[in-house]
């Protein structure tokens, strides 16, 4: 028979064989300073679920662009017959328009509809939508742009000039008339006046006289009309060497 | 303590008691390997133990215990087979052979403690709470550990 002391120095024995310290702890620091094993499984995981990401979605989007497309193309007898009806509407009413203003270019102008347009999408005013002139009283003037229709854009500070080959040209000194100037953008509203201080040099403005004026959407020609007598001036025609002037208009929105 | 006193001063106890344990010197490197690496990552708290060495004899035993899958590829061998008689000048050292031979053949939880107990010189109470079970049991496991290995018991308690 054994004893518990033959067990106690065989276990003795044995842990005399256990490997040196220094190796196991070597190797545990270089196992703890390892960085993380890369997850090898995780890019295609990534990969998969940012493929199905986008095109789950975009699949969705195109499938029911291509619905609403077909529903449109079978309902588009009775669209379109709405927005002709509406067509033809505004033509009426441009050519009312166009009698009262005299002229019946006003119904090929694009109008923008809807209820609250903003003053970049309204059209340039015509001509035929405003009724211009220029008045002299004294030594002032005044530009008066009335409308005649619906509300419609003046796209900048109008400008005044001399018929082209009169033997005066007053020419725009302010060289901001040239351009579009947003501080005078606005809108012209329906039955309302916007008015301008015109000022010049020289003898200035005698009654009758043609001038062109121009907001931006080409020159018209327009007679002044003199509320007084007209400045005494020693040439004819009277302005020579003068240049015009206006202002900003006030009155628009 | 720190980890690096630890491994300075602890350690080779640690292993010894390792290789009595698994009765396998590659074994027992790998068992407390892999515990240390466990224990660094929360030695802020076995650190601040009173007795961290107890505690990772602990960690050593629980997973030696656990090594049903992990460890299944270490089967304890015999370094020397006990049948063989040698000379009288080496008899001691092939008994003693011949008997590690046969307490590597234990359950292992008889084998813990019987090494709990002989070669750490733990209570029952100190093997019970290490193995988690109660003194009792211990008493079981290492009656029934001595008897396989033939080994005449001293101690009264297990008569």
């Amino acid at each position: 028979m054994r004893s518990e002391d033959d067990l106690r120095a065989a276990f003795t024995d044995r842990a005399a064989e256990a490997p040196a310290a220094e190796d196991v702890a070597r190797a545990v620091r270089r196992e703890v300073s390892k960085p993380p094993r890369p997850r090898r499984w995780l890019a295609p995981a990534v990969a998969v679920a940012a493929a199905a990401a986008v095109g789950v979605p975009l699949a969705l989007a195109i499938s029911h662009s291509s619905n609403s497309s077909s529903k449109k193309a079978d309902s588009g007898g009775r669209a379109s017959s709405v927005p002709r009806s509406a067509a033809g509407g505004a033509g009426a009413g441009s050519a009312n328009e166009g009698s009262a203003g005299g002229a019946s270019s006003a119904a090929a102008k694009p109008r923008v509809p809807g209820p609250n347009p903003g003053a970049a999408s309204l059209p340039l005013c015509s001509p035929d939508d405003v009724s211009v002139s220029v008045r002299r009283d004294g030594a002032a003037g005044a530009l008066l742009v009335t409308s005649r229709g619906p509300a419609c854009r003046i796209a900048r500070v109008p400008s005044l000039r001399w018929p082209s080959g009169s033997t005066t040209v007053g020419t725009q000194q302010d060289t901001n008339h040239d351009k579009v100037n947003p501080a005078s953008f606005g809108v012209l509203p329906p039955d309302s006046t916007a008015s301008g201080t015109v000022q010049w040099t020289g003898c200035g403005l005698p009654d009758g006289t043609v001038v062109y004026v121009d907001w931006g959407d080409g020159p018209v020609a327009v007679n002044v009309a003199a509320a007084s007598a007209p400045t005494t001036c020693t040439t004819t025609p009277a302005p020579t060497k003068s240049v015009l002037r206006v202002s900003p208009l006030s009155g628009l929105s | 303590m720190t980890f690096d006193e630890f491994a300075a001063t602890r350690l080779d106890a640690v292993l010894r008691f390792a290789v009595v344990l698994t009765n396998d010197k590659g074994l027992a490197e790998d068992v407390v390997q892999e515990v240390l690496i466990r224990a660094h990552q929360r030695w802020i708290q076995i650190g601040a133990m009173e007795h961290p060495e107890a505690y990772v004899r602990r960690m050593v035993v629980n997973e030696f215990l656990s090594w049903r899958r992990k460890w299944a590829r270490y089967i304890p061998q015999a370094d020397v087979d006990p049948d063989i008689r040698t000379e009288d000048h080496a008899q001691t050292q092939a008994d003693r052979s011949a008997l590690l031979a046969e307490v590597a053949k234990l359950p292992r939880r008889q084998r813990a403690v019987l090494v709990l107990r002989y070669y750490e010189g733990l209570s029952d109470a100190q093997i019970a709470e290490v193995l988690g079970c109660a003194e009792t049991t211990v008493r079981g496991y290492a009656f029934r550990g001595l008897a396989a290995l033939r080994i005449e018991l001293k101690s009264a308690e297990l008569r």
